[in-house]
Formats: C-alpha cells, structure tokens, sequence
C-alpha cells in the first residue's frame, strides 16, 4: 500500500508540475487516504499478485492497436450512414454467450465493446453466461455475434489470460 | 513550417471536434433512446480523443501533455459506464426500441413493466 502511495504521490505531483516537499506531502497523504478508505469499505481487496509477462505486455498493445484501428473505422462507418440522407438503420439486440468469467474480463469486454461506436453492452445475464449488445445496424445475426465473439472478446482473454 | 506543431495541433483539433458534431447530428437523427444514446455515450469518445491528442502535440511539453492523457484516461473508464446504465435502466422501464429492431434477445431476460406507458419521444 505504501507503494502504491507513493505512486500516487509522484503522479500528484506530475500533474501539478510542482515538486516541492509540501505538494509532495499533500500527494501523500491523499494517496494513502484514499486508498485506505477504499480498502476499508472492501473496494479494493488485498494486494493481488499481477505480474505481467512479457508476452502479455506485447498481446495488451496489440489489442490497444486494435481497439483505436476499430474506434476509427466505426466512427467513419457511422458518420457514413448518420450523412446519407435515407440511411436505413437496423439495430438489433444481441445475446453473445460469454467465455470471460472473471470480474475483471468481464468488464474489460464490455467496456471496450461499449467504447467502439455501434454496439454498446446493455446488460449481463445473472449468470454471467450472457452479454445483451445493442448493435446499430445487423444483417446477419450469427456473423454479428461471431465477429463481437471473435474480435474483443478473444483478444481481452488472450491478454488476461 | 517553423511551428509544424501548432498546425498538426489545430488540424487534430479540428478533426476532433467533426467526429463531436456527428455525435451531436446522430443524437438528433437516431430513431430511438438505445440509437441515442450510442451516439451520446460514446460517439464523442474519437473526437476528444483527438482534440485532446491536438492540445498535446500543440503544447509538447510534459505536463499538459499528461493532463491530456488524464482527461481521455477518465473519459474512458467513465463514458461506457454511463452509457450502460442509462440504456439498462430504460429497458427496465419499458422504453421501447424502434420498431427497426427485429432482434431483440433481451425482450423476457429482464422483467420490464407490461403497459407501454412510458414514451421515449420527449415533446
């Protein structure tokens, strides 16, 4: 935790752009403060041990790549079809069965599946066997489910995993 | 190009804020809230990210530079959130999706009020 306090601290200080020893305390103690507070309402649990391989940290950029190459390309196709005049839209609400299982998958898929313009995570099943995707436009159901399935999914997990 | 910088700076601005104004024509133009909101919730997130990607290279100096980081950081932990609360929240309360969606895989997963009383268009 103290670690972590003082990691806080030097980004305190960085994003004041002042380093004097007061700014340094105040950083500090907010750090600490804070996640102090946070441990004692269970927010955060003790420390986890996460250690990234090498090969992950390389598998995370790739899906950072791939995460803004699929915010750029969305983004034109919806500004496409928002400029047509007539523009046909078909949304559909789509069950993608889920692999992720854990708290953090999880939210990784489907924040990173909300991010990309199109298709936006409404709900999880109670389960956690299911996630409910808005998705503005669908021609063909399997292949929408599939490339969801294949894209984010599969790359979230190769990361984590 | 003395100042290469402020002009790279100003052409990302510039980009940024179209893909904000599209979001803002997509607010208008979608015909129901689940439509809406895609492109309230999110459709902004590539325009400040390359307004912010402008101020940074406008300034290349460190510490706005990090700033800029922070803002798009937290704008992308907070944005998605919202987005799916709003959309959960009105499905549960029986806001209907446009008669466009044929698919609808939620409809009986969450249990939403029977009688259609509720109406997505605000007048």
């Amino acid at each position: 935790m103290i670690f972590w306090s003082i990691l806080l601290m030097i980004l305190w200080c960085w994003l004041n752009g002042t380093w004097d020893v007061a700014n340094l305390a105040i950083g500090f103690a907010l750090g600490y403060g804070i996640l102090a507070l946070l441990r004692q309402r269970g927010v955060i649990e003790k420390q986890e041990k996460f250690v990234l391989k090498p090969l992950q940290i390389f598998k995370a950029l790739g899906l950072a790549l791939y995460f803004f190459w699929e915010l750029v390309v969305a983004n034109i196709i919806l500004a496409a079809s928002l400029l047509k005049p007539k523009s046909k839209l078909k949304p559909a609400i789509l069950a993608v069965p889920l692999d992720a299982k854990t708290d953090l998958e999880i939210v990784l898929t489907a924040t990173l599946i909300t991010l990309t313009p199109g298709t936006l995570s409404m709900h999880i099943s109670e389960d956690r066997s299911t996630i409910y995707i808005h998705t503005l436009h669908v021609d063909d159901e399997a292949k929408a489910v599939a490339a969801i399935k294949n894209g984010f999914e599969a790359r979230v997990l190769g990361v984590l995993r | 190009m003395m100042h290469w910088h402020y002009t790279l700076g100003a052409i990302l601005m510039l980009l940024g804020s179209l893909f904000c104004l599209l979001g803002a024509i997509g607010l208008l133009k979608m015909p129901d809230l689940y439509c809406r909101m895609q492109s309230t919730a999110k459709g902004q997130t590539l325009g400040i990210l390359l307004i912010m990607l402008g101020v940074a290279i406008s300034f290349s100096d460190a510490v706005p530079s990090s700033r800029a980081f922070a803002v798009v950081l937290f704008l992308f932990i907070t944005a998605p959130v919202g987005g799916q609360m709003v959309s959960r929240a009105a499905y549960m309360l029986g806001v209907k999706p446009d008669e466009t969606t044929e698919i609808d895989r939620l409809k009986g997963e969450i249990s939403t009020p029977s009688p259609a009383t509720t109406d997505e268009h605000a007048h």
